[in-house]
């Protein structure tokens, strides 16, 4: 701990002689973050590790603003206070020979971060050494073998990560926080004599105490093992149970279409549609650092603004885009919190929750005639943005569901929808949830049934 | 340099490490992004550091740092070896490497005119005139964008078996795109590609050699005449590919699946697996005759190509090596671990990191379509009734890499062998296999294609590949309106 407090005092105390340096050389404006970070990740295959690699770094990114809007930007990886402020120096020369941004109005001004009563940083993630994260992964794997004897192979992976970040303005903002988590994902495979199958899993919270490395393994396992023996299906329209993994991939989409980067750049499905019912009424979806499902509470954006819950769709009403001071300033408006850690102006939800609803699991199977359980999405992608539409194969556990059971294991299968209609059709919220790390924050969501998905293809 | 990381090899090796290998990388990027006459970005980022990776009881271990001294190296390799030995605790077999010869060189990729000392200024000139010409072009012209990146690479390898390599690496690219707009629709055009443009190693020339104002004013023009298109027809039909759009087809249905470490498992938990299991080496019938895709990463041929390179961050040289001969898949692409599981005698050189502080896996490098001998204006008159798509829009493909489903920028109606009628949102879907078993015509227009951002492996790395790729033809494609 006490090599992280002088870190800590080292990051405070050069983010103040960084902003005094351009300020004093010709700077009107300027902000900078710096984040010293310990990064572990194990990962394992084939029911061994195979790759397990740390790292440590402290990184800046730093903006100067001159009077006439004109800017420039550095990244450095050093913690060297000379070089960061050579870069420094680069910042000022950049923004010297560019043209002025007339959108740019202003750095947000300084104003008081929330408190928050949940725990952010985790003494006990410090002490992880590679044996303990071996340890855990060997429970995995065990827990995954034992969850059926087809299963022949347990790969994925286990990250732990400790980050303590400064940011300061010239306007006053002067701010540090400090936070940790692990993730862990896992996704077995099973195998019999005339076929494969994937069973997938993940957890993501601030202590890796609270990650049930038995739990997680026996989930993906058993999955695998119920997957066997996949039969093909026809392309078509079916109803759907997505588990919450694959309702993560729908609401990314959607949070990129919130980003007013989107809005400007006119390729967001929500365009001209604030206070307009875009989604069926039982969703609600808000961006909400102290939200208890949200499994870190993020106190304050890439530029210190602090966070606040917002609430994206209410009951299906699309209520807010999210802002940083660049978007919000060309807009008129004030940063809702949201701007990027290490981009210039490319504002992204960070703490992102779709409300779950109540009812159990088997509710939602219990409802389907004729559809599709669908447990994880694999590399979606946006068709047409303004219409929202994506497409993306299911993987790791497609299952038939007919008359309210779950009947048989089904080839992976392709769907191209617009999200809109997928999430208007909305039957049944389920109340189980799960939580997922996307780009530097987390998105949590339920396990949803929805009336109707247009499957395009099958594999195999 | 060397110095230094021979000390800490030695160290290394003292604590027990049976293969121990660092990498000291020091990196400079300068990206600049315009968008409708305001600097959106413009930033430059310096970084320095090294990697360790280890070998010991027959596990892997990694770990690396910003700071370059003696005392870190020390540290670093000291955790390496532990985390090693972290990782045998639940290994089942013991890493076996191929053998390699001891390589001591250094080299450099060719450029002329180090884009890192052309004043800011000049680059924004030019960068700036391009997005004016973009919106100049129509009243729908919702965005001019215009995206540049540089980069500098200096590196240092050692290997505990005698390796000393240094390398300078500097590539560039480029791209302009107009986003138009019209009654809520929205068409997108880019050139040379889209997704930021097109890269090379090579320095500002390449960007001089291109006619930057001329394709702004192209790409505002065609994004606003695809507002009028209609939209494409569904169906099966023949479909024909422009050369870029082809290269990101090597890419995801080719390159990927190729990958040595796919194939045996261990990115399966994130990217996905492969159909090309080594059962069917030799014996699956991937494509039509014609089709003949090969790994040629040597800077002799293609010095320009951003995926070219002379050693591999395992310092091996690499080596050219089909992955299809005449339809049939016949290789992979290696690290000496893998080249050891699937029985091949020495690796072709395909592990590279994105940084320091990441570990080398098994990337693509330059992967081709080798041209054939039409010229694709006669591809195109000898097509009765088809589709040709250019340029890429979207794209996804499964985690085996065989279902895939790609949109195009745009597209025109072939009848009778011209081209009859723009149409926009194209999108074709198809099965790899039965895909490339379709081809019956590749053109002699052959280009390579520089991809800067291919991502891969946790934590992810973002690698620079290229893919040489001609026009070619494909029939019974089902094509759609991804509308």
């Amino acid at each position: 701990m006490k090599e992280l407090d002088e870190i800590k005092s080292w990051i405070i105390d050069t983010a103040q002689t960084v902003i005094k340096h351009v300020i004093e050389n010709g700077a009107w404006q300027a902000d900078v973050r710096i984040e010293y970070g310990e990064n572990y990740l194990t990962r394992f295959a084939n029911s061994q590790i195979h790759q397990n690699v740390g790292e440590t770094y402290t990184k800046a990114f730093l903006r100067v603003f001159l009077r006439d809007k004109r800017f420039g930007c550095v990244t450095i990886i050093s913690r060297d206070i000379d070089e960061i402020l050579k870069a420094a120096d680069q910042a000022l020369k950049i923004a010297k020979a560019s043209k002025p941004d007339l959108f740019f109005k202003s750095l947000p001004e300084p104003d008081r971060i929330l408190p928050t009563d949940r725990k952010m940083f985790f003494e006990e993630m410090i002490r992880l050494t590679p044996f303990d994260r071996a340890e855990v992964v060997g429970k995995v794997i065990d827990a995954a073998h034992e969850a059926g004897k087809h299963v022949s192979a347990v790969n994925g992976a286990l990250s732990t990560v400790l980050r303590l970040q400064a940011i300061a303005n010239s306007l006053g903002v002067n701010v540090f926080q400090a936070y940790s988590f692990a993730s862990l994902n896992v996704l077995v495979t099973a195998k019999n004599m005339q076929s494969e199958a994937e069973g997938f899993a993940y957890r993501v919270s601030g202590n890796l105490k609270e990650i049930s490395a038995e739990e997680v393994g026996f989930e993906a396992g058993e999955r695998a093992s119920s997957g066997l023996d996949a039969k093909k299906i026809e392309p078509g329209d079916y109803e759907v149970v997505f588990l919450p993994y694959a309702t993560a991939t729908l609401m990314f989409h959607l949070a990129i279409d919130t980003s007013a980067r989107s809005k400007d750049l006119g390729v967001s499905s929500l365009i001209n549609k604030e206070n307009k019912k875009v989604l069926h009424e039982d969703i609600s979806v808000v961006d909400d650092p102290r939200s208890e499902k949200t499994p870190v509470p993020l106190l304050f954006d890439g530029e210190g603004v602090p966070k606040r819950r917002l609430v994206l769709f209410d009951h299906g009403v699309f209520k807010n885009f999210v802002y940083d001071s660049y978007y919000a300033g060309k807009e008129g408006k004030k940063s809702t919190g949201h701007a990027s850690f290490w981009r210039h102006a490319s504002p992204f939800p960070s703490n992102l929750v779709f409300e779950p609803g109540n009812s159990k699991f088997d509710d939602l199977i219990e409802d389907t005639k004729n559809g599709i359980l669908v447990s994880r999405l694999h590399y979606s992608n946006t068709v047409d943005p303004r219409r929202g539409i994506i497409t993306a194969m299911t993987r790791a556990g497609t299952f038939k569901i007919e008359n309210g059971e779950l009947k048989y294991s089904i080839k992976n299968m392709r769907f191209t929808d617009s999200y809109h209609r997928i999430l208007n059709s909305l039957s049944i919220l389920g109340k189980d949830f799960r939580s997922m790390v996307v780009r530097r924050g987390f998105i949590t969501a339920p396990s949803i049934k929805v009336n109707s998905v247009k499957f395009v293809g099958t594999t195999g | 340099m060397f110095d230094l990381m021979e000390k800490a090899v030695e160290k290394g090796l003292l604590l027990g490490a049976t293969y121990i290998d660092i990498r000291i990388v020091k990196n400079a990027s300068e990206e600049i992004k315009i968008k409708n006459g305001a600097v959106e970005e413009a930033t430059i980022k310096t970084d320095s550091g090294f990697g360790v990776r280890v070998l010991k009881n027959g596990a892997w271990g990694f770990h690396s740092s910003n700071k370059i001294d003696k005392h870190t190296l020390d540290q670093v390799v000291e955790t390496a070896v532990k985390i090693a030995e972290a990782s045998a605790t639940r290994s089942k077999k013991p890493v076996k490497l191929a053998p390699v010869k001891t390589i001591k060189d250094k080299w450099r990729t060719p450029w002329i005119k180090d884009p890192f000392d052309v004043p800011f200024k000049d680059k924004l000139e030019l960068f700036l005139e391009a997005d004016e010409t973009i919106r100049e072009q129509s009243d729908y012209v919702k965005a001019g964008m215009v995206s540049y990146e540089a980069r500098k690479i200096h590196k240092w390898f050692v290997s505990s078996e005698g390796s000393k390599i240094e390398a300078e690496i500097v590539f560039c690219g480029v791209g302009v795109s107009a986003l138009t707009a019209k009654n809520g629709d929205v068409q997108r055009r880019s050139l040379p590609t889209s997704f930021g443009g097109n890269y090379v190693k090579r320095g500002w020339e390449y960007v001089e050699s291109l006619n930057l104002v001329e394709l702004a004013e192209r790409v505002g023009k065609e994004a606003t005449m695809l507002l009028d298109a209609k939209s494409c027809p569904s169906g099966k039909t023949t479909l024909i590919l422009d050369s870029s759009q082809l290269a990101l087809q090597i890419h995801e249905s080719c390159g990927h699946p190729s990958e040595a470490d796919r194939v045996l498992g261990t990115e399966a938990s994130y990217a996905g697996t492969s159909f090309l299991t080594p059962d069917k080496l030799g014996k699956l019938k991937y494509g039509s005759e014609i089709v003949n895709i090969v790994m040629d990463p040597s800077p002799e041929k293609y010095p320009e190509a951003l995926g070219s390179y002379k050693y591999d961050d395992e310092g091996v040289p690499v080596k050219r090596t089909y992955i299809v001969k005449e339809g049939v898949f016949t290789g992979y692409q290696l690290s000496r671990e893998t080249a050891v599981e699937l029985g091949f005698e020495e690796s072709n050189g395909a592990m590279r990191a994105d940084n320091w502080n990441r570990i080398p896996l098994i990337r693509m490098s330059l992967i081709s379509l080798e041209p054939g001998d039409w010229r694709p204006e006669e591809i195109i008159e000898d097509t009765k009734d088809g589709i040709y798509m250019d340029t890429n829009r979207s794209w996804s493909i499964d985690d085996k890499r065989l279902n895939f489903q790609f949109g195009c920028e745009l597209a025109w109606k072939i009848e009778k062998g011209e081209k009859k009628e723009l149409l926009k949102n194209p999108v074709y879907q198809g099965i790899t296999p039965e895909f490339w078993g379709n081809c019956d015509a590749i053109g002699k227009d052959f280009f390579i294609w520089g991809i800067p951002n291919c991502g891969k492996g946790e934590p992810q790395q973002i690698m620079w590949v290229s893919h040489g790729a001609s026009t070619a033809r494909f029939r019974n494609v089902m094509v759609f309106s991804g509308r």
